[in-house]
């Protein structure tokens, strides 16, 4: 099984999710509330863990809203899987 | 906007045909000797940076001997060094002439097209000199006819060249996307018009066709270099334009009034009143900062990890207007920043905050703050859609004089 889920975002930065925390989530609060900028959600539930349902070239375009849902959703309610690394100059 | 340097303004105008002074830039007092040396006395020393009233703030200097020359660079380097952060200068030969003109091409809110302004009475007093300015609209298909340059020059005692001057004036608004454009002074000197001083803004919209020029978009501050910060916050936007970011620092002298307070709002108008409030109540605010157009949540971050990166911040002040941008998103961008920045207490703020959340999801926004045990902070107020821009500046009046007084409470921000 995959340990980690890796994309980069359009504005500079990426998001990682150590997918081994995710097993045990109960929540999965991080699928509950992400959004896209298309009809879909970027983060889908697979196999019990969080799954892409974008490509990454598309999430690198931007098709990720960057609304950071995610990682503070994770942080509460989760079991703080998700990171996003933010790149500020 | 972006405003070029006088060397980089007249460099663009010589290549489209228009004479200017030999010139050459340097950095060193030494390279200056020498480069006087080859042009030959007299020469002006003009430093070159984005202050507009050189001449009034001593940054331009005629110099007609050697020791005069040692004498002056001394000081340009010295003192302006410290207080401008001079980069370069350029050394430029000194002309002889009569008459100073003033000659500009403008993109004009009122009549929506190019406007050419000409006046006989140029150099440094134009301002007080405006209502011998000639102007003239121009339409935008046709260009510059002889007919706008009789309009323009009519009875001005002026050869004939000047037309082929206009000519290349506009053809150079018209190929760099300028917003303005201006020789100030235009002179006639041995034969032929020179330009002596010339100033160039782009439109920032259309930098991105003039990547030649390594200019840096920033916000409007064009009578100064842009601060480090400026630069940084432009870039949020560069290559995501998802909403809009715009910071800008209050210029020097203002940075010093006041106890210090950081902003960021949604709207200018809204940041503008705040501003106005906040010094009503006797705070002077460091910064003017809008994130607005729906950004994303991340561009949030990014603006407020910078905000809160000026020194010596005593406060923060966010302010929404009523407005339809997705206040969750931007409650998420500022509440990541927070525990960014004061890791350690899960991102309750070491300063005195106030939020003001008015708009679209602004009761989510409000619950997100709760939900992360933000609000529940001593050194946070947050108010919402029934309040106003004088509200917020009461309450962080009443907050700031409370908290104050609890030891090591108002301290510098660490980020």
């Amino acid at each position: 099984m995959l340990r980690m889920l890796e994309f980069n975002i359009l504005s500079g930065g990426n998001v990682s999710i150590d997918l081994t925390k995710c097993k045990s989530c109960s929540t999965k609060a991080c699928i509950r509330n992400c959004k896209s900028s298309k009809t879909r959600p970027v983060l889908v539930l697979k196999d019990g863990v969080p799954d892409l349902d974008f490509g990454f070239d598309e999430l690198e375009k931007g098709a990720c809203t960057e609304c950071l849902a995610c990682e503070l959703d994770c942080q509460l309610y989760g079991n703080k899987a998700v990171i996003i690394e933010l790149t500020v100059s | 906007m972006a405003k070029l340097t006088e060397f980089e303004s007249k460099k663009i105008i010589k290549q489209a045909g228009i004479a200017v002074p030999r010139g050459e830039l340097v950095s060193t007092p030494r390279q200056a000797e020498e480069v006087t040396m080859r042009i030959g006395l007299p020469v002006v020393l003009k430093i070159q940076s984005l202050y507009t009233g050189r001449f009034e703030k001593d940054l331009i200097k005629i110099v007609s001997s050697v020791e005069d020359l040692k004498r002056t660079l001394d000081y340009m380097f010295d003192v302006h060094c410290s207080e401008i952060k001079l980069q370069k200068l350029l050394v430029e030969e000194k002309y002889i002439y009569q008459n100073e003109y003033y000659l500009s091409v403008i993109s004009d809110d009122i009549s929506l097209s190019p406007l050419i302004l000409f006046s006989e009475n140029g150099g440094i007093d134009i301002e007080k000199n405006s209502e011998n300015i000639v102007g003239r609209p121009l339409n935008i298909l046709n260009g510059v006819t002889g007919e706008d340059i009789s309009f323009l020059t009519n009875g001005a005692s002026v050869n004939s060249d000047l037309g082929d001057v206009i000519k290349k004036l506009y053809d150079v608004y018209r190929k760099m996307d300028c917003c303005q454009l201006e020789i100030n002074p235009l002179v006639f000197s041995e034969e032929k018009f020179v330009a002596l001083d010339a100033k160039i803004i782009i439109d920032g919209d259309a930098l991105y066709r003039h990547k030649e020029l390594g200019v840096q978009l920033t916000e409007e501050n064009l009578n100064r270099e842009p601060t480090s910060l400026e630069i940084s916050a432009a870039k949020i936007d560069e290559n995501d334009h998802r909403g809009t970011v715009h910071i800008a620092e209050l210029d020097q002298p203002l940075q010093k009034k006041g106890t210090r307070i950081a902003i960021n709002c949604v709207g200018t108008g809204v940041g503008l009143s705040i501003m106005d409030e906040l010094i009503e109540q006797g705070y002077m605010p460091a910064n003017f900062g809008d994130t607005s157009g729906n950004p994303t949540a991340s561009k949030l971050y990014r603006a407020i990890r910078l905000i809160f990166s000026q020194k010596d911040i005593k406060g923060f002040v966010f302010a929404s207007c009523v407005s339809s941008q997705q206040l969750d998103n931007t409650a998420r961008g500022v509440i990541k920043a927070l525990k960014d920045i004061y890791p350690e207490t899960g991102g309750k703020p070491g300063i005195p905050c106030v939020f003001m959340f008015r708009g679209a999801w602004d009761k989510d926004a409000m619950l997100l703050f709760k939900e992360h045990g933000i609000s529940d902070s001593e050194n946070v107020i947050m108010l919402g859609r029934d309040s106003n821009e004088y509200n917020v500046a009461c309450e962080f009046d009443k907050l700031y004089k409370t908290r104050k007084s609890v030891p090591n409470n108002v301290k510098n921000v660490r980020v």
